[in-house]
């Protein structure tokens, strides 16, 4: 072999070698690709894992932020999902934070979604753990949606009974629906109603026009002035009287308190029994008089010249 | 000699065997990057040979042009016919068309056609360069001051280069039209209804990586079948050797390079 077929074959090496860790060296980026990015782990026990593989994807509030780096069963209901995620995203997940293993898409492969937790709760650091939130799985949303349907199929059966009960004419609403007399009655009875607000309205016309004393009350300002007016006589007939009344208290004590004629005609005992004296004196005077009188009258000196015989 | 001496001899002449055909294959992608190489800077060389170019890319696309048709027209219709019952499972033969158009774009159109382009143009060239290699005409030239790997080699590269993104993009609209009446046997779609869910579900993402590639195919399908036809060693039997070996290692490199290209355009795109 000469030196230039040397060279051939080495430089042949060389491509073809190249060329194939070339191949590997995609292949590998495209497996993982966090490669260049300083990752931390969190981890995640699980009851159910719903087919997650290692390699699926992590997302974090839908945004993909690592993947599946190792799954591990721990005992017959506990599974150890460890996740290897972006470091940067640390400062966003918090240990509150929820993992919870959904579908990406209708029938994609299954996914990681990590549920941002409270704001004021520590953030994760590396190896720590988060909640875990068990998937949906399809049979228990069937077992549902089964639980649904058969729940609707009896809401139907009482709405048909009461659709058929009320086509029979049975109950309240199904005479309100069938009997043509309610309906009349109802309609009279709008009728009247609307006869009655036509009334209230030519009512309220009227009074809007001044007519009637309503309207005049309501409408006319004379009637206010009048009635001013009247406050004011009112006002006037109210201090006159109190004037009186004051004139009669001081009436009132200068009789309960003076020397005046009347009071001591109503205080003075002495005088009363005076005057009562002078009265029976006068009384026995007049009796004397009267009886004078009457001798007088029967005296016949008088009778002949006054010629009643 | 016992029979564990005979075994032991039988054992080193399968290692030297191999290790013949591990140098042999070595050496020859070492010819093939040096004859690239030089290939390649014959298309920086004043003056250019346009007359050349012109006449080879006519006759390339002339020899493919019905073939490709046909195959294309093909591929469409079957591709159509196959993939249509899994998507009637799920009710969803609406997204035929877009189904089949990425495909078609991404996969199916490139690596199709730059195989038929491997069985007919790098043959035809290898068998063509070898022939003139037997009969001396390549000697002939370089006597004559006319450099072959200007004249011959760097015109048939450069224009199945240019030739080959061209017959694909022509493949992938032949496909179009196979599927378009592969839909309408089974559902009555309007020729707009169906090209404008073909080309909803298209991007630039598709079609910009497939078409690069396709110049990564021609480059190869030319300069396989020029290597081959160049390195044709004497006797008229070597001229059919090199004209199937042409084949064979230009539909492995376009398989190699496919598998390059669907990683790396998925590591850009993120498809």
């Amino acid at each position: 072999m000469n030196r230039s077929e040397k060279r051939t074959l080495k430089l042949g090496l060389l491509v073809a070698v190249g060329l194939v860790l070339f191949s590997m060296a995609i292949y590998y980026l495209g497996s993982q690709q966090n490669l260049f990015t300083s990752t931390m782990t969190i981890k995640s026990y699980f009851t159910n894992v719903s087919g997650l593989v290692e390699g699926n994807k992590v997302r974090y509030s839908g945004i993909t932020v690592g993947y599946v780096s190792h799954i591990e069963i721990i005992g017959d209901t506990t599974i150890l999902v460890e996740m290897s995620v972006d470091k940067k995203m640390s400062s966003f997940i918090s240990t509150d934070s929820k993992a919870e293993i959904s579908s990406d898409g209708l029938m994609g492969s299954q996914i990681v979604n990590i549920q941002p937790g409270t704001a004021d709760a520590e953030k994760i650091t590396d190896n720590e753990f988060i909640a875990s939130q068990q998937p949906l799985n399809f049979q228990d949303v069937l077992r549902e949606a089964q639980t649904a349907i058969t729940e609707g199929q009896l809401i139907m059966g009482n709405i048909l009974e009461i659709s058929r009960k009320i086509n029979n004419g049975e109950g309240d609403i199904a005479r309100l629906l069938n009997d043509n007399s309610i309906t009349t009655k109802l309609n009279r009875a709008g009728d009247e109603v609307l006869a009655v607000t036509e009334n209230t309205k030519e009512i309220v016309q009227k009074v809007n026009r001044g007519e009637g004393d309503l309207g005049r009350l309501i409408n006319d300002t004379i009637l206010t002035s009048e009635a001013n007016r009247l406050i004011g006589n009112l006002s006037m007939i109210s201090n006159t009287t109190d004037s009186i009344t004051d004139e009669l208290l001081q009436f009132s004590t200068e009789l309960n308190e003076g020397n005046g004629l009347i009071s001591r005609l109503v205080y003075d005992t002495q005088m009363a029994n005076k005057i009562d004296t002078t009265l029976v004196n006068a009384n026995r005077g007049i009796k004397k008089a009267t009886e004078a009188a009457e001798s007088v009258e029967k005296s016949w000196l008088i009778n002949l010249f006054s010629g009643n015989n | 000699m016992d029979h564990s001496g005979r075994k032991s001899m039988q054992m080193n002449q399968f290692l030297t065997k191999i290790k013949i055909s591990l140098k042999d294959f070595f050496t020859e992608v070492g010819e093939i990057l040096l004859f690239a190489a030089d290939t390649i800077r014959q298309f920086f060389v004043t003056p250019f040979e346009h007359k050349e170019l012109l006449k080879q890319a006519y006759f390339i696309g002339n020899k493919t042009l019905p073939l490709i048709t046909i195959t294309g027209f093909i591929m469409g219709l079957v591709l159509t016919m196959q993939s249509r019952p899994v998507l009637v499972e799920f009710g969803a033969q609406s997204m035929l068309p877009g189904m089949i158009a990425i495909s078609l774009v991404r996969e199916i159109g490139p690596v199709l056609t730059a195989l038929l382009c491997a069985g007919k143009i790098s043959s035809g060239i290898g068998a063509e360069l070898g022939a003139m290699k037997v009969t001396e005409q390549l000697d002939a030239m370089e006597v004559s001051a006319t450099k072959p790997m200007k004249f011959v080699v760097a015109t048939r590269v450069l224009a199945t280069t240019l030739l080959v993104p061209v017959l694909v993009i022509y493949a992938d609209a032949i496909g179009l039209i196979g599927t378009f009446f592969a839909v309408r046997i089974y559902d009555p779609i309007s020729l707009t209804l169906f090209f404008n869910q073909a080309f909803d579900s298209l991007g630039f993402e598709d079609l910009i990586p497939a078409t690069i590639k396709t110049f990564f195919f021609g480059f190869f399908i030319g300069l396989i079948g020029s290597y081959k036809g160049y390195k044709t060693s004497h006797g008229t039997e070597s001229v059919g050797l090199s004209a199937n070996s042409a084949v064979v290692t230009a539909s492995l490199v376009i398989f190699i390079i496919d598998l390059l290209a669907v990683q790396i355009t998925s590591l850009l795109f993120g498809l």
